[in-house]
């Protein structure tokens, strides 16, 4: 197991996956640029459309931000800043590869009760502003965790059996030797799923989708507007992240430090899930409820029932 | 020291969550205040060393809080509460009642005469409840579960107004359901 | 949980907004109703239409159309100029009104993908527009926008997404009015944009055909334009029927998969009135 990390990791952490947000979404930016205006042709225009997203970030931190009649303003921001800060909070838990901020016994349910928190300040957010779209949106996002949220535990319930511990260190440790996506596929690839649709991003961007304007974050603007998509994007990163100590190894590798690993394997899930969002639309949650609950879970369940044969005859 | 002052602040703010349900106006608001004084309490679970449990307490109460705020509002369609509405029926009675139970389990509380520790706490207390709960009583946790589970089927089965003959025909031959929204398996 | 006395639905406004009154739903629940208008001006929206609804959680139980006032001047709608140009006895060559015809589709495949969510796909298809309206040649683009169309037609997601959506049978459709690839199409939100797909890519083959349409060849993008009323108001007319009982998202992918063009109002004798 690895050691806890130092104190200033508490205060790095935030400032660490902030980086990696801008990072991931200059990544995105990168691509969807190539989509709107054809290959970036040079460097210097790469550069020019990877910034992208921080320039958004500075014009949103200026922007006036919009008011709605007869808005529930406390609940409706206490939702834009709990998506953030139930990222940092789940984001604690993920090991650094020499050790995690805090690794409590208990730190896969940890993880999923902070994504279940940022679950309901979605909820919030989209309540707040007393507007017909945002709330469609809010409900559309409770609609995608009843789908999601039953094959994501499943999914990382199938790991911590793989490992018999709760302790993210302890699954890190128990995959010394063969990464449990190696008998956990279909775990591992539910656990994608679900990391994206609990990020409400890409394919699973249902929530904010086009369609009902921007649903959730149709009505905010401004610095409200910069904390609530910036933490969808500490969110992914974190999601994406985790998957590296569940399935992945954590730091486990050759040559390299275990650090280097980590942020290797984190770099690679999430240039996966962002070139992958391309070829993918909206997956509407009306038929995607039913895939869940008819395809994932059953599929969840059997994945959990192998792994448990296999630990018990071990 | 420290842990008491954590201890009072959560059970304060517990109390207080608990009490603002019944006087906000907005069902949202009413919804929200119950899980803060819900979350409260996960946490004097998490310092009575009880991780698991604490942390479970979190997780479920906050996802089943957000589905009761749908429940609740989903019958009302305006947004951010604009309809207020109390959140008590015979205002009285109530507040005779909540007194009553408050002071009759807080008197337990304090009267019991709470036997002192014997032995140590055991180190990995979730095994142990694990242990607890799915070894000897196995047979009982199974059988829960299976009855929990019939009801809720039973549930939806009595309530659903459209059944497979809705569905699918008389004669259940029908290759397409005839949904008012198609689902996603093509069934 | 009560409200102040079950007896004030009708109490009318709160902070200036009208309140939610009560009606039975398509699943026979009684439950309160909401009147949300949306357009005219939103973003992947036909520009000027303007659907009253009425809705009950996000299941349309009522639908209005309407759509803003149509100027009617001399500029004739953009998406039908050729056609109409020459029906006027100007010349104009079949290569510029097929270079109309797959940017107009372009143009409603990508508003289609944009409300489906594939955001990668709109892009594509508004660039290749843009590229083809700036008169790019036929060298030049077709490799790319024959690699686009193959890419959406391909997409297994986008097809279990928006399959069954919008279902206008090609009797229910003539009986309308409806003409062009709506009626041609005979199906789904799905089949429509297959079918504009398909006349982009038999599009792509006339870019530079130099023979000159007839003045009776009046079929613009959406339909007949020699018809008793222009195509975009037949696709309107179907749109109540299509979207009463459909879901919020659907229904935007439906109105999406008609694409109607309010500017196309204007060519009807008497669609100076605002009132579908």
């Amino acid at each position: 197991m690895p050691d806890a990390a130092p104190l200033w990791a508490t205060v790095v952490l935030p400032v660490v996956l902030a980086v990696a947000a801008v990072v991931t979404a200059g990544f995105d930016s990168v691509l969807s640029g190539a989509a709107e205006r054809g290959s970036a042709g040079s460097v210097r225009e790469a550069g020019r459309r990877a910034v992208g997203p921080l320039r958004e970030g500075l014009r949103l931190l200026v922007q006036q931000p919009r008011r709605t009649t007869a808005a529930d303003r406390l609940l409706g921001r206490l939702g834009v800043v709990l998506v953030p800060v139930a990222a940092v909070l789940a984001g604690a838990v993920l090991p650094w590869g020499f050790g995690a901020v805090s690794d409590p016994s208990v730190g896969v349910v940890w993880f999923n009760a902070m994504e279940a928190l940022a679950w309901a300040a979605v909820w919030l957010a989209g309540w707040g502003p007393n507007s017909a779209l945002s709330l469609i949106g809010g409900y559309r996002f409770l609609a995608q965790g009843l789908a999601y949220e039953l094959p994501h535990m499943f999914a990382i319930t199938t790991a911590a059996l793989g490992a018999e511990s709760l302790r993210v260190g302890e699954v890190v440790a128990a995959q010394d030797g063969v990464w449990f996506v190696v008998w956990m596929p279909v775990a591992f690839v539910v656990y994608l799923l679900s990391a994206l649709a609990m990020a409400f991003w890409g394919p699973f961007e249902y929530p904010l989708g086009r369609d009902a304007a921007g649903g959730v974050a149709a009505e905010l603007a401004g610095v409200d507007r910069l904390v609530f998509l910036g933490g969808r994007w500490l969110l992914l990163v974190v999601t994406a992240g985790f998957s590296v100590p569940l399935f992945l190894g954590g730091g486990n590798g050759p040559l390299l430090p275990g650090w280097a690993w980590t942020l290797l394997k984190t770099a690679a899930v999430l240039a996966l899930l962002v070139a992958g969002r391309r070829a993918l639309p909206v997956l509407r949650m009306e038929r995607y409820m039913e895939l869940a609950w008819m395809v994932l879970v059953p599929l969840t369940l059997l994945q959990a029932l192998f792994v448990a044969v296999v630990v018990l005859n071990r | 020291m420290l842990d008491d002052l954590i201890f009072w602040a959560l059970a304060l703010l517990a109390v207080a969550g608990g009490v603002m349900v019944f006087r906000f106006d907005s069902m949202a608001r009413a919804t929200y205040a119950l899980l803060t004084s819900l979350l409260c309490v996960g946490g004097e679970v998490l310092l009575l060393g009880l991780d698991y449990l604490g942390v479970v307490i979190v997780l479920m109460m906050t996802i089943e809080m957000a589905i009761m705020a749908v429940f609740m509002v989903m019958y009302m369609m305006n947004p951010a509460g604009l309809m207020p509405m109390t959140m008590v029926h015979n205002k009285r009675g109530a507040a005779v009642i909540c007194t009553g139970v408050f002071a009759a389990l807080a008197a337990g509380i304090l009267l019991a005469p709470w036997p002192a520790r014997r032995g140590r706490s055991s180190a990995d207390p979730t095994m142990d409840l694990g242990l607890s709960l799915m070894g000897p009583q196995m047979l009982t946790m199974m059988t829960l579960g299976f009855s929990l589970f019939a009801t809720i089927v039973a549930t939806v089965v009595l309530a659903t107004r459209r059944g497979r003959y809705d569905r699918f025909g008389d004669d259940l031959k029908a290759r397409a359901a005839d949904d008012p929204v198609r689902g996603g398996v093509g069934r | 949980m009560d409200h102040m006395g079950h007896d004030m639905h009708s109490m009318g406004e709160v902070a200036g907004l009208p309140m939610a009154e009560r009606d039975d739903d398509r699943d026979a629940l009684r439950l309160d109703r909401l009147h949300v208008p949306i357009g005219p001006g939103l973003s992947d929206w036909p520009v000027g239409l303007i659907l009253r609804l009425t809705l009950q959680g996000d299941v349309l139980q009522g639908v209005e159309v309407d759509h803003l006032p149509v100027p009617s001047g001399p500029r004739l709608p953009y998406w039908d100029e050729p056609w109409l140009l020459a029906a006027q006895g100007e010349e104009v060559t079949r290569g510029r009104a097929a270079r109309r015809r797959c940017a107009a589709h372009l143009d409603s495949a990508g508003r289609l993908l944009a409300v489906a969510g594939w955001d990668d796909g709109a892009a594509r298809c508004r660039r290749l527009r843009d590229e083809l309206l700036s008169g790019a040649s036929r060298q030049t683009i077709d490799g790319e926008l024959r690699r686009t169309v193959q890419r959406i037609g391909r997409s297994r997601a986008l097809r279990w997404s928006i399959a069954g959506l919008g279902v206008l049978p090609a009797g229910r459709g003539r009986a309308a009015g409806v003409t062009g690839p709506a009626l041609a199409a005979d199906g789904d939100a799905y089949d429509r944009l297959m079918m504009w797909l398909g006349e982009i890519e038999r599009g792509l083959a006339e870019l530079d055909e130099g023979r000159l349409l007839t003045s009776d060849e009046l079929t613009g993008p959406r339909g007949r334009l020699d018809g008793p009323r222009p195509p975009s108001q037949a696709l309107l007319d179907v749109l109540p029927e299509l979207l009463t009982g459909a879901e919020f998202a659907c229904a935007r992918i439906i109105v999406a998969s008609l694409d109607p063009d309010i500017e196309e109002l204007a060519l009807a004798p008497a669609s100076g009135a605002a009132h579908a």
